[in-house]
């Protein structure tokens, strides 16, 4: 996986699409660019934050209707939806009477549009992740040919100093015979997998999990080690640079200070040369970001 | 290296056995697998020479020389830097684009935005609306631990129980609008900022350096303490006197590692050509006799004030009420009535009471409408009172213009609801001075400043208005000057003595910045008004002023190390 994913509406419609269906959610309307789904409750508290609406609902026992979702993914459809929403709320309240109070504050649901960094899409992204963190999955059967176990394990390093890097990896181990793959995600993503009991998967295994763990663990300090360090070399070359700055700035300053006033200067020193060290010193974080167990068949 | 999260080969065991034990995977286990995968690549931050804010932003396309700066900020000068861009290129949105870039790349989390009081809700709204940033505006001592993007005053910050809530909080990014405010390190100001933990900082500021070279010192010092030296080096290193550099070369050079400064003169940013032009009128008699009577008045009262060492302001007020309209002229003489001391003043003051309530024709008032006619397009009048404001409003209303007012007193609601109206169903806005600041009004192109503010700065940020990014047509001004009076001078003045308008592109922030030098400007423009014994003394003495500060501006403009 190396392309830029869900920089287009068409992408992000689809994104959704399989997500909802995923979770669990009905497609309630759809025209092109415009979707509405009513949401399972589950999915409603993931995707809005109204912890005390679900609190009332849930002590006194609440029959409400489920949420619906309606999401435009182009301007376009924003505009035309909220028309056609408007003019729908408008018709309902053909022939019925109302205050001049309910007329003021008489207010069309609206749809929101979803785009790169809007909360909604956010939020939907955040779901994915956390409900596709794990699984163990296999071919379905009827698939003939043993099942060979491999742990996969998709994860992020970033490249941190004032300034962050991040590189993709997914990392497949056989738990048959120890062999470790690179990219391994991409040669999996299109197969229909199922979920399957993890000791269906591990009957041939010769590795446990934890011990392909540790391959997976062993590959990824290898592929930061071999990686070309320069990066951490500047940053160590302007951490020392700042930090001698700071020293000799404030050690310079120090004499025209007045004594009872030194250790609050040398303590803002302190303070600063941690900053610094904080904001410039080079680290590589290895984030774990997904882990499978995938049962594949020999061929 | 460090491994996150450190319990994932804990969970991963346990989510296995527990789907032994019974506890079934949802049947789209794979599916949402697949969409965690794609999530957590799309949030990727991918190349560093990339802006991935971009992607991000909202409702507006950010310019080159904004992304460029962004971009510089965070590859080049690694997040701490002074954005030091003229007045209407963009700061707000350099600035939140690199905090929307620092956000996604998940360096910075925790953002503080210190603002003038009253851009906090402005400022906030803008980082919601175009960057998404979640921004709140601060509004209790509790809020500087609650958000994490966090708009706030300067002036609340620098007071307990504030100062120590902000300060006991670790700061990823923060920003600080209206730098200048920081340009000595023994105020408050300065000494919070300085405290304030920090990784990453933004120094706003149209001019980083108004005075002396050592203020710029003192914002260096800011973000990176010891760069520039300590005070002393600084000053042996790089001071001629107050205003130049020994080297320019050498301290640019350094500078270009901690500053970025945009200029309209750079091109990039493409205005369209803005058209200034006087407008001369002249007065009828009644009116005439008015303003002579008014400058008879305002030269015995100045006399008297001299000696008397009593405040001159109110003659300042009289003098350009006058030039203004005979409306608000009106209410200063009559509250200078009722606080006189001595009998002459009163019966003085009745008199022009009485002249003032003479005039039948409003010259300027009429000027106005006719030019509306001709312009049959929307257009901004700019006065600077209240009262020639209302007035101007009743005279549009009586011959059928449409006009709404905007002034400094209205609340950010009323100020939107005006703008709203002007731009959809209304052709006039009438606005004064206090009400013009912040406000864009790109959507229209025509603008007649019916008096004229008594410095250059004041004035081109009133043409700031229109002639800002997004205008997309010629810009016309017409200043009203009326023929034989002090109003005639300050246009000339204004326009060919200082010849603003070819200078204003770009320098203008330093001919007459800061207040102290607006006000003595003024002073000295009442000063020649008032002991010139004849208009053509009044013309030389005037044109001394101009080129005293054309002198000062000259001297700045050699000091320029930023170009």
């Amino acid at each position: 996986m190396t392309e830029m994913i869900l920089r287009t509406p068409a992408e992000r419609m689809e994104f959704c699409d399989s997500f909802f269906k995923a979770a669990g959610a009905t497609c309630v309307y759809e025209t092109d660019g415009y979707r509405e789904y009513s949401l399972p409750r589950d999915v409603d508290k993931e995707l809005t934050d109204r912890p005390y609406y679900w609190l009332w609902v849930e002590q006194t026992g609440q029959n409400v209707p489920p949420t619906v979702l309606r999401m435009a993914f182009t301007d376009e459809a924003l505009t035309r939806e909220n028309e056609r929403l408007r003019e729908e709320a408008l018709r309902q309240r053909e022939g019925q009477e109302f205050s001049e109070i309910e007329q003021m504050f008489f207010r069309p649901p609206t749809a929101e549009l979803l785009t790169l960094g809007s909360f909604r899409l956010d939020r939907i992204m955040s779901a994915a992740e956390s409900r596709g963190r794990f699984c163990a999955v296999s071919l379905p059967a009827g698939r003939t040919g043993r099942i060979v176990p491999w742990l996969m394990q998709n994860v992020v390093v970033s490249y941190r100093s004032d300034i962050v890097e991040q590189v993709w990896h997914s990392i497949g181990v056989c738990l048959e015979n120890g062999q470790v793959v690179e990219s391994f995600f991409d040669n999996v993503r299109h197969l229909p997998l199922q979920p399957t009991a993890p000791t269906d998967i591990l009957s041939l295994a010769k590795l446990n999990v934890s011990e392909a763990w540790d391959r997976v663990t062993g590959l990824l300090q290898r592929l930061v080690s071999n990686r070309p360090d320069e990066w951490a070399k500047s940053a160590w070359e302007r951490l020392a640079k700042e930090e001698r700055q700071l020293h000799t700035y404030y050690m310079s300053i120090l004499p025209d200070i007045p004594p009872e006033e030194q250790a609050a200067v040398e303590a803002e020193m302190k303070a600063k040369i941690c900053q610094v060290r904080d904001r410039v010193a080079p680290k590589v974080e290895i984030d774990m970001k997904q882990t499978a167990l995938v049962g594949l068949v020999a061929r | 290296m460090v491994w996150k999260p450190d319990d994932a080969r804990d969970a991963y065991e346990a989510f296995l056995s527990s789907v032994s034990a019974g506890h079934e995977q949802p049947e789209s286990a794979w599916s949402l697998f697949t969409l965690a995968a794609a999530a957590c690549h799309a949030r990727l931050t991918g190349d560093i020479n990339e802006l991935v804010a971009l992607e991000h932003v909202q409702g507006f396309t950010p310019l080159p020389h904004q992304i460029e700066t962004a971009a510089r900020v965070i590859r080049e000068l690694r997040g701490r830097a002074i954005l030091a861009d003229e007045v209407g290129l963009g700061k707000t949105i350099e600035a939140g684009l690199v905090m929307k870039e620092y956000q996604l790349r998940g360096l910075a989390r925790k953002m503080l935005v210190l603002t003038p009081a009253s851009l906090v809700l402005q400022w906030t709204r803008e980082l919601n609306e175009k960057f998404r940033l979640g921004a709140f505006a601060q509004r209790n001592e509790w809020s500087w631990t609650q958000y994490d993007v966090l708009v706030a005053s300067l002036d609340t910050a620098k007071r307990d129980p504030h100062r120590s809530a902000l300060l006991s909080n670790e700061w990823d990014l923060v920003v600080v609008d209206e730098a200048h405010k920081l340009k000595n390190s023994r105020t408050r100001n300065w000494q919070v900022v300085n405290q304030i933990p920090n990784k990453y900082m933004l120094l706003l500021t149209a001019t980083p350096m108004q005075n002396e070279l050592r203020e710029l010192h003192t914002l260096i010092t800011l973000l990176k303490p010891g760069a520039l030296g300590n005070p002393q080096d600084f000053v042996a290193a790089h001071v001629e006197s107050r205003r130049t550099p020994k080297d320019p070369v050498a301290l640019k050079s350094q500078l270009k590692t901690i500053m970025i400064r945009n200029r309209r003169m750079d091109g990039g940013t493409n205005l369209p050509p803005r058209q200034v032009s006087v407008v001369p009128l002249d007065l009828t008699s009644e009116e005439r006799a008015l303003y002579d009577g008014v400058q008879t008045f305002l030269r015995e009262e100045y006399t008297h004030r001299k000696e008397a060492r009593v405040s001159m302001l109110p003659l300042i007020t009289l003098q350009r009420e006058i030039c203004s309209s005979p409306y608000a002229a009106m209410m200063t003489l009559e509250k200078m009535q009722k606080r006189a001391k001595q009998p002459g003043a009163s019966s003085a003051i009745d008199h022009l009471l009485r002249l003032a309530e003479k005039i039948q024709t409003y010259t300027k008032v009429d000027k106005v409408i006719h030019m509306l006619e001709g312009i049959d397009d929307k257009c901004v009048i700019f006065t600077e009172y209240r009262a020639t404001q209302d007035f101007l409003l009743y005279m549009l209303k009586k011959n059928g213009v449409s006009a709404v007012p905007f002034r400094g007193g209205f609340g950010r609601g009323k100020k939107d609801w005006m703008k709203e109206l002007f731009s959809k169903h209304i052709q006039v806005l009438v606005a004064t001075e206090s009400g013009g600041e912040g406000i864009n009004l790109q959507f229209c192109h025509n603008m007649i400043n019916f008096d004229l503010p008594w410095n250059p700065m004041r004035l081109e940020q009133r043409i700031g208005r229109i002639h800002r990014l997004g205008q997309k047509h010629d810009v016309h001004v017409w200043n009203l000057s009326t023929n034989n009076t002090i109003e005639s001078h300050i246009v000339q003045l204004l326009q060919e003595k200082i010849r603003m308008f070819e200078l204003v592109i770009g320098e203008l922030d330093y001919i007459v910045s800061g207040e102290v030098a607006g006000t003595k400007f003024e002073q000295g423009i009442l000063d020649a008004a008032m002991t010139s014994l004849s208009d053509d003394d009044l013309y030389q003495r005037l044109s001394t002023l101009g080129d005293s500060v054309l002198k000062t501006n000259r001297l700045r403009k050699e000091s320029e190390v930023w170009t």
